[in-house]
């Protein structure tokens, strides 16, 4: 049985598309990055899974369950991490978490306070007096504290800074290596590149992809800046099979490359010249893939 | 505290209502304080309000200018019949509106839907936490005009007292489940307000002037401010089918309001 299925999913605000015809399959003890840039429809998959909205036409199941008729024995099995982070502002880190436990009959709050600890979070403290990466701690806490089976993330590492970043990975791992499934949207390809072992691509509400990540990272084209401390030939890198474009700047002194899959060659290219630094532009999703986007198309036709 | 919906509404709510309470019993002190007053001036305001017209005496709540000088009458057309069902509405309103338009606008309905507790719930125990705290202020005015009655006399009888604060309760609910409603089905909080408010502001008035258009009056029935204030519970005790008729209005908003939050698609 598949932790998350969708058939035909599919959900329409009046005319305008939140996500057509989806059809999805996330193995159990999976770690599935969905993957788009703003506004693609990884919210509004992820609210249909959690019956917040209903779907126009096609329908979801969750651990086996209908999203739609058996929605309160998914919540109780899933952890679910919104995209928005409103909480109660007047509560305490605390008292958010006792409400949400009794609404669960959760009555032992200890893995929860080893969570917040772990991340470093004062659960004495107000939510309003949080800042947004605080509240995004308090938001993954409840998320896991009931040990889901399943969890469902929007994009969990948007408030984090770095090395929060890497904690909540070492736990979504922990949480795989539990046995649990994790479904998590993102903007950001190296996020879930880095934990992710299948990742659907979602564009203007429609699949476009859906691959493990090792093939992603052979396809996928990223931006890099390469610094020199004197004027180096453009030549060496462009004749690279894995640069799709390249141009110099400042007088020959800096390279900016469109690199596809593995930096490697691009790398051992640079080394026989004095490298003062290397910037790798994560850019936005939209950017980053529209060269694999088109390489789809022509590979099709 | 915090182990439900219900009690985190009280929770939530535990200054607000210590608040109205307060506020509460001050305009029936105020009220009781003056009783004395009206009571010995009686000959001047008689002719006082003999000069006020009709429809504003209807819409102060005072239907018989004679009945104002016993001080069952008196009370009654100073609490009763306007500022305490109207300010319990207020409250109400207020809590309906919140209830689940308030979390969707606040943005937290989304973590409250993924716990596992069904949407009818929700609904449910955040009515039933409305009229917990309506029964607070209730508790507090009946205890004033208890301790009021034994210091200058009042008159009324216990089960007057009851009928008339069980009474207020119930119209409270009544647009309070309405604005449940209205909030559940459209999830618009400043929508919902404003809609039960201009409900409840029209039928007021239709209790108060309605009655002074001869070819009107029939239709005061249509107010449920008339089912409550007309009977004059404070001096004859429960008026059942009326109150039937108040909570049989309620049962049918809540009813719609779990309709209507069950079928739909909560905003971001």
């Amino acid at each position: 049985m598949a932790a998350i299925r969708t058939e035909g999913l599919t959900k329409f605000y009046g005319k305008t598309a939140g996500i057509v015809d989806l059809d999805l399959e996330v193995a159990p003890g999976e770690i599935f990055g969905f993957l788009g840039p703003n506004g693609a429809g990884k919210s509004t998959t992820i609210r249909l899974l959690m019956d917040f909205i209903r779907p126009t036409t096609g329908r979801a199941e969750v651990l086996g369950k209908d999203t739609r008729t058996q929605s309160v024995e998914i919540h109780r099995r899933v952890g679910f991490l919104p995209g928005e982070l409103s909480m109660y502002p007047g509560l305490t880190g605390h008292e958010l978490i006792r409400y949400f436990a009794a609404l669960r009959d959760l009555p032992d709050l200890s893995h929860a306070k080893a969570l917040a600890a772990r991340l470093g979070l004062d659960l004495s403290l107000t939510i309003k007096s949080y800042s947004s990466g605080n509240r995004q701690k308090l938001a993954i806490v409840q998320c896991l504290m009931h040990r889901p089976e399943v969890l469902i993330m929007d994009e969990p590492t948007n408030a984090l800074d770095p090395l929060m970043q890497l904690e909540f990975h070492a736990m979504m791992k922990e949480a795989r290596n539990e046995g649990a499934t994790l479904f998590l949207s993102s903007h950001i390809l190296p996020e879930v590149e880095r934990i992710a072992d299948r990742v659907a691509i979602v564009r203007d509400g429609t699949l476009v992809a859906l691959e493990t990540v090792e093939a992603l990272r052979a396809k996928a084209v990223r931006r890099i800046e390469l610094m020199f401390d004197d004027p180096v030939p453009a030549e060496p890198f462009a004749r690279l099979a894995a640069v799709k474009e390249i141009s110099a700047g400042n007088g020959g002194r800096s390279l900016t490359l469109a690199v596809e899959g593995s930096l490697d060659e691009v790398v051992k290219t640079a080394a026989a010249y004095t490298v003062i630094n290397v910037v790798s532009d994560q850019g936005d999703l939209e950017d980053v893939f529209l060269a694999y986007y088109a390489a789809e198309g022509s590979d099709a036709g | 505290m915090l182990d439900s919906v219900y009690k985190k509404l009280l929770f939530d709510k535990r200054r607000s209502v210590v608040g109205w309470s307060v506020g509460i019993a001050a305009l029936a002190l105020f009220s009781i304080a003056f009783w004395p007053t009206i009571r010995d001036q009686q000959a001047d305001l008689q002719s006082l309000l003999d000069a006020f017209p009709e429809g504003l005496l209807g819409v102060l709540g005072i239907s018989e200018v004679e009945s104002l000088f016993t001080p069952t009458g008196y009370i009654n057309s100073r609490l009763f019949s306007n500022f305490v069902p109207i300010l319990y509405i207020v409250y109400a309103i207020g809590l309906g509106a919140g209830a689940t338009a308030g979390e969707e606008a606040d943005g937290t309905l989304d973590l409250l839907l993924a716990q596992p507790v069904p949407r009818d719930r929700i609904v449910l125990e955040k009515l039933a936490a409305m009229a917990t705290l309506l029964g607070v202020l209730a508790v507090v005015l009946s205890l004033v005009l208890y301790a009021g009655d034994i210091v200058v006399e009042l008159d009324f009888s216990l089960e007057g007292l009851l009928a008339a604060n069980v009474g207020a309760v119930l119209i409270a609910l009544l647009f309070g489940s309405f604005a449940l409603w209205i909030g559940a089905w459209t999830g618009n909080r400043g929508l919902t307000v404003g809609v039960a408010a201009a409900v409840t502001v029209t039928m007021f008035f239709a209790n108060g002037l309605l009655p002074l258009v001869e070819t009107l009056e029939p239709f005061q029935v249509i107010s449920p401010f008339e089912w409550f204030v007309e009977p004059f519970p404070l001096a004859n005790g429960f008026p059942w089918g009326r109150y039937a008729l108040l909570t049989g209005f309620s049962v049918l908003f809540a009813g719609l309001a779990v309709w209507s939050f069950r079928r739909r698609d909560v905003a971001t």
